[in-house]
């Protein structure tokens, strides 16, 4: 008995020592909550960071910290230099690309960052129009933490899937994949106040080639994801008499759809001249259309479904065709050419080459759900 | 030496707790990386080298049985006494006692890794593997009875963690599978050899075998343990397959560990952070079962009984665990150990039934 007291009294005493690694009080501590990379001179990297103090009796909780380093960690060490909280990034959220830093190639950023366990796979990743700085910088009434702000946006725009979802796990999984190249959204300062989300960038590995615009990148969403909910405004190129523009305001015809519902299905169909069927089944409410039609009649329906049909799969076939052109697989034909062909030995390079020549035939099969409360 | 060993009353056990012991000792430290260095080999057909592993297991513990039914309540030591003779039979019994204390020590240092680059940067060695020692001596130093109720506890007070796999399935991508057999014949046998490491723990009934109660239901739980392990490492290999992309895998060491950080609950922001703290309960059984299994061969051999030799051991690992302190030297100590780990508890077992087959005839042959 005795000598099991003594085994306790040496097992709590180890107990208390281990209590006393190195403890994190977050009063004295700095969360970085965003974080910006800019290229800056002689090759460094310019970091912006957003410290949120945990003080009581400060007026102005967040701090706005620059620096210049070689590496992602120096930017930290270096930006400690001009705290009084030790700088801590486990709350880091989004992680902001000036674009200047896609110039040059590899960036390295998103690889660094995923090696310390501390940094969360879900931090969202964006690229900035422009430098990372200025829109970290930017100083309005209505957004006292420019951080906690980015990450709202980002965070409530992607789960309607108005944005492409772009964590650091994503990003990652499609850099690492032959056959899948990742987007990032870009984020742009509007005036003085604000800030939108203004686009898509589109990569070939680690360089920048392109860039689509929002509505586009719906049509993106639509090959690479699911809708559940979601809604656009689709213009309509018709000749049909029936559908005439309801005013002289606006000359065209705009149908508004809501509830949107989607699911799309790639197949290789031909394994020596690359060629693929993409399958794009749709369903929506028409919520408003800008056009005198009668829609209480189903063959107008039917009209307008042919005519949305028509104009979706127009957008679809050029933004394929525009990624063509830029040697960039963000739809992830790639992937399935690989998991369809036996012993491919699919490299990056080999996979460009094939899908400038890759033929993809698109059908989209659009169905009108129902009318909103009016026929 | 007897061959036949029988415990003492008190000290034996129910033979369903077998469940316990067996899963409990294999899972353990290698559960946190395994997939990457399969996937190395046998690429996304890693899947398969992990289900031919499982049935390799499944043999290897029919045979090792086989060999102890031979001698009703027998263990290793006593086996390898009646079949090499007294001094051959020592000298063996020793390896199999250091093979355990490295396998200890494999396990610790690992998992003092995990925790030094996950979570404590800053705390050193020696006081983990202090702590952590203390705590293994409090079991073993309590008997047999108090080791198994630590392995019963840590099978089930990590099930929990099972429901997790959940969180991750948002960012699953099912075309990494295919095209299935993509990799020839030889790199998956190579990839079933890398799960050496991962599955081993099952060796554990050569020595825990007299302690169980009902003899006849040995077979069902053993089998039903490593079944148990077998599924839960395809259900992991195949969620890090559809999870990772290969370049990633590749670069990720504990892929498990790694799937940790999608999950985001409302009161706990990072859960791999509890997840690596938390597997010190999931190591607990397999060091404490480790280290038992050679006191008990040193008792059985040199007939020494002494809880002296729990702490002796223990200061000798724990001498080791400093010297062994960067992630290169803990690979190359990795990588040696499981190709002997391979031919003992893979190859061993059929040599060590083909010869006491042998012995046994010959004695039954000498009486007539």
């Amino acid at each position: 008995m005795r000598k099991k007291g003594w085994l306790w009294c040496g097992f709590l005493s180890f107990l208390l020592l281990c209590g006393c690694a190195e403890p994190k009080v977050i009063e004295e501590i700095g969360l970085i909550t965003a974080s910006g990379y800019d290229p800056g001179k002689n090759g460094t990297i310019l970091g912006t960071l957003v410290e949120l103090k945990i003080d009581p009796v400060a007026t102005n909780d967040v701090v706005i910290l620059e620096t210049e380093s070689s590496t992602i960690r120096g930017i930290r060490n270096a930006a400690n230099k001009k705290t009084s909280k030790g700088l801590a990034s486990g709350q880091l959220r989004v992680i902001l690309y000036g674009e200047g830093m896609f110039n040059k190639g590899n960036t390295g950023i998103a690889e660094s960052l995923s090696t310390d366990p501390v940094i969360s796979d879900l931090t969202y990743l964006a690229m900035a129009d422009g430098k990372a700085r200025d829109i970290l910088q930017l100083k309005a009434k209505q957004i006292p933490d420019i951080g906690i702000h980015l990450y709202n946006l980002i965070n409530q725009n992607t789960k309607v899937k108005i944005m492409p979802s772009a964590t650091l796990q994503e990003v990652l999984h499609n850099h690492f994949t032959v056959g899948k190249d990742p987007v990032l959204p870009i984020l742009k300062k509007e005036g003085n106040k604000e800030i939108a989300f203004s686009g898509v960038a589109i990569f070939k590995g680690s360089n920048l080639v392109g860039k689509i615009s929002t509505e586009q990148s719906f049509y993106l969403t639509l090959l690479t994801d699911k809708f559940k909910s979601g809604s656009i405004d689709i213009e309509i190129n018709s000749d049909s008499s029936k559908l005439e523009p309801i005013n002289r305001r606006l000359n065209k015809i705009v149908a508004s759809l809501d509830s949107i519902g989607s699911s799309s299905d790639i197949k290789l169909i031909n394994k020596e001249k690359v060629e693929f069927d993409l399958n794009v089944n749709l369903t929506a409410r028409l919520l408003e259309i800008t056009s005198q039609i009668s829609l209480g009649n189903p063959e107008n329906i039917k009209l307008i479904e042919k005519e949305i049909n028509k104009s979706m799969k127009k957008e679809i076939e050029k933004l394929i065709a525009y990624f063509q052109s830029k040697e960039s697989d963000v739809v992830g034909l790639g992937e399935v050419y690989k998991s369809s062909v036996r012993h491919s030995k699919l490299t990056d390079e080999k996979w460009y080459k094939m899908l400038k020549e890759a033929k993809v035939n698109v059908n989209l099969d659009f169905t009108i759900r129902r009318t909103g409360l009016i026929e | 030496m007897k061959v036949q060993y029988q415990p003492q009353p008190q000290n034996s056990l129910n033979t369903f707790i077998l469940f316990f012991i067996i899963h409990s000792i294999q899972v353990g430290i290698g559960v946190q990386g395994f997939q990457r260095i399969i996937f190395f080999e046998a690429k996304q057909d890693a899947w398969i080298s992990v289900v031919l592993a499982g049935i390799f297991t499944h043999l290897v513990v029919m045979v090792m049985i086989k060999t102890l039914q031979l001698y009703g309540p027998a263990d290793i030591y006593g086996i390898h006494d009646e079949v090499y003779g007294k001094w051959i039979g020592k000298f063996v019994n020793s390896i199999y006692i250091i093979y355990c204390l490295w396998v200890f020590m494999t396990i610790l240092m690992n998992y003092i890794e995990v925790m030094q680059t996950w979570v404590f940067q800053t705390v050193p060695t020696w006081l983990f593997s202090a702590s952590i020692l203390l705590l293994v001596i409090y079991g073993v130093t309590g008997g047999i009875r108090v080791i198994v109720g630590a392995c019963f506890f840590s099978v089930i007070l990590s099930v929990w963690m099972l429901g997790l796999i959940g969180y991750p399935f948002r960012f699953l991508d099912y075309s990494h599978l295919l095209p299935v057999m993509e990799s020839n014949i030889t790199s998956i046998l190579k990839g079933t050899y890398k799960m050496t490491l991962t599955i081993i723990g099952f060796e554990i009934l050569y020595v825990i075998y007299p302690f169980l109660k009902e003899k006849g239901k040995v077979t069902k739980f053993a089998h039903l343990g490593i079944a148990g392990t077998n599924v839960l490492y395809l259900l992991l290999m195949l969620l890090t397959i559809v999870y990772f992309s290969p370049g990633q895998l590749e670069n990720t060491i504990w892929a498990t560990l790694s799937l940790f950080k999608v999950i985001k609950l409302p009161f706990i922001e990072r859960t791999e952070y509890v997840a690596v703290s938390f597997w010190l309960l999931i190591i607990l059984p397999n060091l404490m079962l480790y280290l038992w299994s050679a006191h008990q061969g040193v008792k059985r051999t040199f007939k020494l009984k002494s809880n002296g030799l729990v702490w002796f051991f223990s200061l000798i690992i724990f001498l080791g665990s400093l010297f062994i302190d960067t992630r290169i030297k803990i690979n190359q100590f990795n990588d040696f150990f499981a190709s002997i780990a391979f031919y003992l508890t893979f190859c061993y077992p059929f040599l060590l039934y083909i010869l006491a087959l042998i012995k046994k005839k010959m004695t039954t042959l000498k009486e007539k």
